[in-house]
């Protein structure tokens, strides 16, 4: 009776133990909602961030240096929203002009947006980040040495500004059609700085083209590389080259624009075009934006929207992430885990399909490596690599895969696990060189060597459960 | 002749609430006070000062526990000095006991502090 009855027990634990996601796993298909003409609808709205005005916190410029406080403003950081629908219930896309935002805010954002969701029937709510490098610290990783540098009114405004964004984009819905098209970038505007040289140089636009031809369209630009054509030095806050390029292309063609961050992990940033940073900024933008225009071979992406999304857990091995943690400073929810730490930073990815089209949402920095087999370094040979995402979205039938990078939260650099390499006696806390002389910054920055793996697995569980 | 249950069990309940209410007070005081702790002049207090608002998940199973087994102890004690004697102790263990387990913005003190050391160690703090 007895080891009948922790058999029993036994067999109940070992189905539920591994779970890793899929507890909270949630899909949604137009197809299974609608009830008139599959047709997309799609709305804008933007909201300037507006700068804190009481001083007695200070605010700190995110990106390179600890403590820095800013010298002042060049153009407001901005959120921007887009919602789509292909004609049942939507989800709204949130862009923000930030370095990055932890779980905790984007959840924030979430929650005060539920009223507007339980009015228009929005089903998800993705919030993603430029990774603006010119912008007021937002993960709260810039202020003095383990202090937080985030300015809580800031912080305020940003998650106001990005609910006063998607609030307009629900209002603004019109019917329309959309379309993907994409030009191949010349490769030696990207800088890959740390071998081996594996980017995406492509400029990927999704154009939504109103029925009413008299009202605005939008277009969403997909780059891989980092939002810092400013660079080091700078201490004015900007939208660095992704607003230039946003307002130079509706200058010249009156539709909204906005830019998401792709596969920039490695780290993947535009060449310096010009030795003076603001010109350098100009002029990035201002390529892009050549670039954008030039686009001529789109197809109508067709009126199909569905999704899975699904928390996720990673072994958090990084000591240094686990301490910014203990001191309040990182919002990530973590928990007991088994890990290097004893813990697991819980995250959350979501498997978008427009059309036939399919966009991994992935909250951290990936290196292009882990989406397109290229090449890897092997600087650590007992590190496996998993899958590359675009094999793994090929063996679901999917054709192409695109990337955005930091959406719903920010773990990081997510690294190849065969060039994983840490300091031996002081972890994370310390770069490393390798033989070669190869600087592995990224690891310090990252959660661990096992994120790489669990992002494949949950992408494979999300487009399992999409079948 | 033994002492019935009875009366074991009622004399140890004062120490049992005295022993628990102290160390819930003395672990949220030292961890919210860690810089004070430090020294104000300290490089590390402004660091540590971030903790005032921590988010505690003190281990109150655990600290219930040893308290009333202490509670118990001390309960027995038929003379005065030995019973505050074990009492001191009992502070002692189960402040050390709270501490190391208390969940700290989700994250265990008594991991943070390995970590601490260790970095102390290599030098990098």
């Amino acid at each position: 009776m007895n080891k009948k009855f922790f058999a029993i027990i036994l067999c109940v634990l070992i189905l539920f133990s591994g779970c890793q996601q899929g507890s909270d796993l949630q899909v949604y298909r137009t197809t299974d909602h609608l009830e008139g003409e599959a047709k997309w609808t799609m709305g804008f709205g933007r909201q300037e961030i507006a700068m804190p005005t009481d001083d007695s916190q200070p605010y700190y410029i995110a990106g390179y240096n600890s403590g820095w406080e800013t010298d002042g403003v060049m153009d407001l950081q901005a959120a921007q929203a887009v919602w789509m629908d292909a004609g049942a219930d939507g989800i709204l896309l949130i862009g923000v002009d930030c370095i990055a935002l932890s779980s905790t805010t984007v959840n924030e954002i979430r929650q005060r947006l539920q009223p507007l969701c339980e009015e228009t029937g929005c089903t998800a709510i993705n919030v993603y980040s430029t990774h603006d490098h010119a912008s007021v610290d937002t993960l709260g990783l810039w202020g003095p040495t383990l202090i937080d540098g985030k300015n809580d009114e800031f912080m305020e405004n940003l998650i106001n500004a990005a609910v006063d964004a998607a609030t307009q984009a629900a209002a603004n819905r019109i019917t329309g059609t959309l379309y993907y098209g994409f030009t191949e970038t010349d490769p030696a505007m990207l800088r890959d700085s740390r071998d081996p040289q594996v980017f995406d140089a492509k400029l990927h636009q999704l154009r939504f083209e109103p029925d009413d031809t008299a009202e605005p369209g939008i277009r969403m630009y997909l780059y891989g590389a980092h939002a810092e054509s400013l660079r080091g030095d700078n201490r004015l806050i900007s939208r660095d080259f992704p607003g230039v390029m946003c307002d130079l292309i509706q200058e010249q063609t009156g539709d909204h624009a906005m830019f998401m961050p792709g596969a920039i992990g490695g780290l993947i940033m535009t060449q310096v075009l010009d030795d003076y940073m603001i010109k350098n900024m100009m002029d990035t933008g201002r390529k892009l934006v050549d670039y954008a225009l030039s686009i001529d071979n789109e197809v109508v992406v067709e009126a199909n929207l569905q999704y899975a999304a699904s928390s996720m857990e990673i072994p958090l091995d990084n000591t240094g992430f686990l301490f910014y943690k203990f001191l309040g400073i990182l919002g990530n929810e973590a928990k007991p885990g088994d890990s290097a730490t004893g813990y697991v930073l819980v995250s959350e990815m979501t498997a978008l399909q427009l059309g036939d089209m399919m966009f991994a949402l992935i909250p951290g920095e990936i290196f292009p490596e882990l989406v397109w087999d290229g090449e890897y370094a092997y600087h650590n040979p007992e590190g496996v690599n998993p899958t590359p995402l675009a094999e793994i979205a090929a063996n679901h039938g999917y054709d192409q895969l695109l990337v955005v990078g930091l959406v719903n939260d920010e773990i990081g650099y997510i690294v190849p696990p065969s060039d994983f390499l840490v300091h031996p006696d002081t972890p994370y806390l310390e770069r490393i060189e390798d033989e070669t002389g190869e600087n592995h910054y990224e690891e310090t920055n990252s959660v661990g060597p096992k994120c790489a793996t669990v992002i494949a697995d949950t992408l494979e569980y999300l487009l399992d459960a999409l079948q | 002749m033994p002492i019935p249950v009875s009366k074991r069990l009622s004399s140890a309940i004062l120490p049992t609430v005295i022993l628990f209410t102290i160390t819930i007070l003395l672990t949220s005081i030292f961890v919210r006070n860690l810089h004070l702790v430090m020294g104000q002049d300290s490089e590390y207090a402004a660091i540590f000062a971030q903790l005032q608002d921590a988010e505690l998940a003190l281990p109150i199973i655990q600290i219930l526990v040893l308290s009333v087994l202490f509670g118990l102890l001390i309960g027995c004690c038929k003379k005065t000095i030995p019973a505050l004697l074990l009492g001191l102790a009992a502070v002692i263990i189960l402040f050390v006991v709270s501490l190391w387990f208390t969940n700290v913005n989700s994250i265990r003190f008594g991991i943070v502090l390995q970590f601490l050391l260790n970095a102390l160690r290599y030098g990098v703090l």
